[in-house]
């Protein structure tokens, strides 16, 4: 990681730690709440839940976070070594809750991390081309008044 | 110390050339006051230092701790650091793109999402100069949306 200082990447981590670790539990609590309503969280789904919130935070705040000056292929191969990783740590950390059994299941919900980070990716790459249009049709226009 | 002054066309780049035995405190003084001008930046190209005009700058760029202004076919050196040219450029139509350049506005051509999640910029001499999305909400507001 090299470009960034340690106390940056430490923070960077700590921010993404937390967000995930929020999130995780806010949905679990919804979830359960519509599905489950009579179930408990034991102390040990929630350290589990803690351990892999960390790991989830290190491929983000290692891979994309970086301050080091990438190329547009090296970012692209950095995406996919995060999507790779995530699906492992997501993979692993439902089996170990669980919820995935056999390969079957563990192909399914891996294909379900796949098609969500896919469309988070296309929501994120509409909203940034809409933003695009605007900020070239600003550009255009002041250009014309030059 | 000798002062020349040779007049020269419209067509040639203006330029002050210091000719001394070394780089001493008064030489250094000297560029600093022509750089007081907030319309001309001091580039340095080999053992020439060139006046340029800031509406001529395309984009500044940091690399390896050295900064360089990038002109439309040219490129000097600068030893200012970008966080000081990132202040004499507050104000005028600049904005920073990344922790490691700083554009001008009016030298974009059109602007671009790439797929890495980031933006690109194409400049009017068709460079291409990435742009983090997290400097893209100041491009925006700079630009009146």
């Amino acid at each position: 990681v090299a470009g960034m200082k340690g106390s940056e990447l430490i923070k960077r981590m700590i921010r993404n730690y937390f967000y995930i670790f929020g999130c995780i539990m806010f949905l679990i609590t919804i979830l359960r709440q519509i599905f489950k309503p009579e179930s408990s969280y034991d102390l040990k789904t929630i350290y589990i839940i803690m351990l892999f919130s960390l790991l989830s935070s290190i491929p983000g705040a290692v891979l994309l976070g970086t301050n080091k000056k990438i190329s547009e292929m090296e970012m692209r191969i950095r995406a996919v070594i995060h999507f790779t990783l995530l699906e492992l740590i997501l993979v692993v950390l439902a089996w170990i809750l669980g919820y995935v059994t056999d390969m079957v299941s563990g192909i399914v919900m891996a294909s379900e991390v796949a098609i969500v980070y896919g469309m988070v990716r296309v929501l994120l790459w509409k909203s940034d081309k809409k933003s695009a249009d605007l900020i070239n049709e600003k550009l255009k226009e002041q250009k014309h008044g030059n | 110390m000798k002062v020349s002054i040779e007049e020269i066309s419209r067509d040639k780049e203006e330029e002050v050339v210091i000719r001394c035995h070394e780089v001493n405190d008064d030489v250094i003084g000297m560029l600093n006051k022509l750089k007081t001008d907030s319309h001309i930046l001091i580039g340095y190209d080999g053992d020439n230092i060139h006046r340029i005009k800031m509406e001529d700058i395309y984009y500044f760029d940091s690399v390896d701790s050295k900064v360089f202004i990038y002109c439309k076919d040219k490129v000097f050196e600068s030893k200012q650091k970008l966080y000081e040219l990132e202040e004499l450029c507050r104000g005028k139509e600049f904005f920073r793109a990344s922790k490691s350049s700083i554009l001008n506005i009016t030298k974009i051509s059109y602007i671009r999402p790439s797929m890495s999640g980031r933006f690109e910029a194409t400049m009017d001499n068709n460079e291409k100069v990435m742009v983090s999305r997290q400097y893209v909400p100041v491009l925006k507001t700079m630009l009146g949306i």
